[in-house]
């Protein structure tokens, strides 16, 4: 199974109402890595959380695409520039925390 | 209402060019200049009145030694002289008004209007289109993210006549927005410095106002752009100059330039929306002009139609050895291949036609889901209308529609102007690579039938008033998918239900199996489009196949859904509509049989049958009030 494969799993999961409701910005970090690994057909442990997402070539429209599968995931509603706000993951973990405890309230 | 009746008066059917008796006309009555009223005009909506007397208006200006007199646009063209005549004309006749939205202080509430108004336009002139409507481009940041105060402003001054002009591309990059040089940094003491070049912007040496996006933070990225609303005569004098104009392959006369800042000293009131939030403003606002384009590419495609239906219908086949009176002494119109040539022509335009109408009801209310659905009016109905004209120059080219048949060169010069619609404001390559980024949404959407049923059917009814456009709804990605086609298998559904209850039975079995065939092969290219997986900048080649495909069932799915809530349930005529799906299915590659294609010489009757100087419009075929 392809990293791409496993991601579009974990949303078919998430959908179905079964994700784990309870995210850290560790485990944000964690999917985030994966994800974008999956989508630069790259190991994921050579994608590092501290560095910006266009410094892999993941050009700002593509990016977008991140932010629909993140929405997915988490089952909220993001607006796409969360992506551009936060261009690395560190910065995305954190901020997707922040959004889940506003949704969340 | 039957369709016999034209519930909407024959509006888009109309003309400039048609007969201009009738210009003294002064009520609102159907603007066909044939005699007494079918349909009394208070049947009119609003718009429709307004679009009656605009259109009116133009056809007036169309005589000899006038602003829109086919001599002096070919005149104009031959010397790449700007039409200053007629553009000061659509001033006139309050056009700009059309680009102010009514909280602005202007007339534009229905982005329906719009695209009428300009298509009415672009029947005449590409040039003359593109020159004006690009005032709305220029201003339309400021619609999206400007405070109420500067909308107001530049409402006012458009609706005065100033030409706004929009300045995004460079001389070295091309469409590639996020390398942009041209650099804003903020000013000693206040405001902001513009340098750098902005280069093949229409209208930029004649607009006083000019929307220029601007580096702001020196790293770039998506956060790294800024949008400025600069007024050259509040510009210090020799801190910017207006660059050359490009000779260019079509819309010769326009205004393609360029405009050089130094130093140039922008208040601060010149910021337009948030400093970083150029890129977002600019791609929100391409999915509005991107739609709108849909306008010039349907004129267009109007006007090459009826030039090529008038040329056969009036123009034998002058071979060798056909003396007058030989079997081959008739019209080219009657000749079969000519007829059916004609006839997927027709079908090919219609097929635009819902889509850009579907497009532009979608920014009121779809319009969350712009980001599909712009791509795929920018990239399908510009490729559509190019299509057309060639296949019609390459039918009817070798018989003189080039020649002495088209004594001003309007067939010429309509296909010249054209081919630049389907590659400024994004060509199609990019609108299609748009289009596959958000492949997975898509498949998704469809399949799990995510679609704002509600919403569908207002953007399918195009004689009901939308929904305020609220600018705010726009996203960079479609959440949805895109209820188009996602609503599709309940459209066919319903069609399936009306067959079932109609009287007599039976009537409806030829459309309802066309319609099947589409959802069939819309259901497998979304179980194709989810398979497909690419990294960055390596789209597979077979994801633009699909995403064409996508576009004609997109085209399609729009012509059934606005036949499903344009037409009673009784008697409805389901010509064009086999013709939309017939052109569709075939440029599938579904199978269609012999007999069912024949539809298509039913749409060219409907095109050589009508009054000289009218169009074929699917407007006058939907009734209003029918769903």
């Amino acid at each position: 199974m392809s990293g791409t494969d496993i991601a579009t799993a974990t949303t078919d999961v998430a959908d179905a109402g079964l994700g784990i409701d309870t995210h850290t910005v560790d485990s944000l970090r964690t999917w985030l890595v994966d994800c974008v690994a999956a989508h630069l057909e790259r190991p994921a442990d050579t994608v590092d959380p501290a560095v910006k997402l266009s410094d892999y070539g993941l050009d700002s429209l593509y990016v977008l695409a991140v932010a629909a599968e993140l929405e997915d995931y988490l089952d909220i509603s993001l607006d796409p520039t969360v992506m551009w706000d936060n261009p690395t993951i560190d910065a995305l973990s954190e901020a997707l925390i922040e959004e889940l405890a506003v949704q969340d309230a | 209402m039957t369709t016999a009746a034209l519930p909407t008066g024959a509006v888009d059917g109309q003309d400039a060019g048609a007969g201009a008796a009738d210009g003294q006309r002064v009520t609102d009555g159907p603007a066909d200049g044939r005699g007494p009223a079918t349909g009394p005009a208070a049947g009119q909506d609003l718009p429709t009145r307004s679009v009656n007397a605009f259109t009116r208006r133009l056809r007036e200006l169309t005589g000899p030694a006038l602003p829109f007199g086919a001599e002096e646009l070919a005149a104009l063209d031959a010397a790449d002289a700007f039409p200053t005549a007629a553009c000061r004309a659509l001033d006139e006749a309050g056009l700009p008004r059309s680009y102010v939205p009514a909280e602005h202080g202007g007339d534009l509430a229905d982005f329906t209007v719009v695209l009428r108004l300009l298509r009415a336009v672009s029947r005449i002139d590409l040039t003359v289109a593109a020159a004006h409507g690009k005032t709305y481009l220029g201003a339309v940041s400021t619609w999206i993210a400007g405070d109420d105060e500067a909308a107001r402003r530049l409402g006012g001054r458009i609706a005065d006549g100033e030409v706004v002009s929009c300045a995004l591309t460079e001389r070295d990059h091309g469409s590639d927005l996020l390398s942009g040089e041209v650099t804003a940094r903020p000013a000693p003491g206040g405001g902001w410095l513009l340098d750098g070049e902005k280069w093949l912007i229409n209208n930029v040496t004649r607009a006083g106002l000019v929307t220029v996006l601007a580096r702001t933070d020196e790293e770039g990225g998506p956060r790294g752009f800024s949008l400025f609303l600069v007024d050259k005569a509040r510009l210090e004098p020799g801190t910017w100059t207006s660059l050359p104009k490009v000779p260019t392959y079509g819309i010769r006369g326009a205004d393609i330039s360029g405009i050089s800042f130094d130093a140039a000293h922008l208040p601060e009131d010149a910021l337009i929306g948030a400093v970083g939030q150029g890129v977002e403003i600019i791609v929100k606002a391409l999915h509005i002009t991107r739609t709108c384009c849909a306008a010039m590419s349907l004129g267009a495609g109007d006007h090459a139609l009826r030039l090529a239906a008038d040329f056969a219908a009036t123009h034998h086949d002058a071979g060798p050895g056909d003396a007058p009176g030989s079997a081959h002494d008739a019209p080219l119109a009657r000749q079969p291949h000519i007829r059916r040539e004609l006839g997927e022509a027709t079908a090919g335009l219609l097929l635009a036609e819902a889509t850009g109408l579907i497009a532009v009801r979608s920014l009121h209310s779809l319009t969350g889901e712009m980001s599909v659905i712009s791509a795929v009016a920018k990239a399908y109905v510009p490729a559509q209308v190019d299509a057309l004209v060639a296949r019609l120059l390459q039918l009817l080219g070798p018989h003189g529609l080039l020649g002495p048949g088209d004594p001003h060169g309007q067939f010429a010069k309509a296909e010249r102007d054209h081919r630049i619609i389907g590659i400024f404001d994004g060509s199609s390559l990019v609108n299609r690579n748009a289009l596959i980024e958000q492949f997975p949404r898509i498949a998704r959407g469809y399949r799990k039938g995510r679609a704002d049923a509600e919403a569908l059917a207002e953007a399918a009814s195009p004689h009901t008033a939308p929904r305020p456009f609220r600018p705010a709804g726009l996203s960079l990605l479609s959440t949805s998918g895109c209820s188009v086609l996602a609503g599709l298998p309940a459209a066919v559904e319903a069609l399936r239900a009306r067959a079932a209850d109609e009287v007599p039975a039976r009537s409806l079995a030829p459309l309802l199996s066309l319609a099947e065939r589409l959802l069939d092969a819309t259901d497998r290219l979304h179980e194709a489009m989810a398979t497909v997986r690419f990294t960055p900048r390596a789209v597979p080649g077979e994801a633009f196949d699909l995403a064409e495909r996508y576009e004609l069932c997109f085209a399609a799915a729009g012509a059934l859904h606005l036949w499903l809530h344009g037409t009673t349930t009784t008697a409805a005529d389901t010509t064009w509509l086999r013709g939309c799906l017939v052109k569709a299915l075939t440029d599938l590659g579904e199978p269609v049989t012999a007999a069912e294609t024949d539809v298509l010489d039913e749409l060219t009757d409907l095109l050589l049958d009508g009054p000289p100087g009218t169009f074929v419009s699917l407007l006058d075929h939907l009734e209003a009030n029918a769903s």
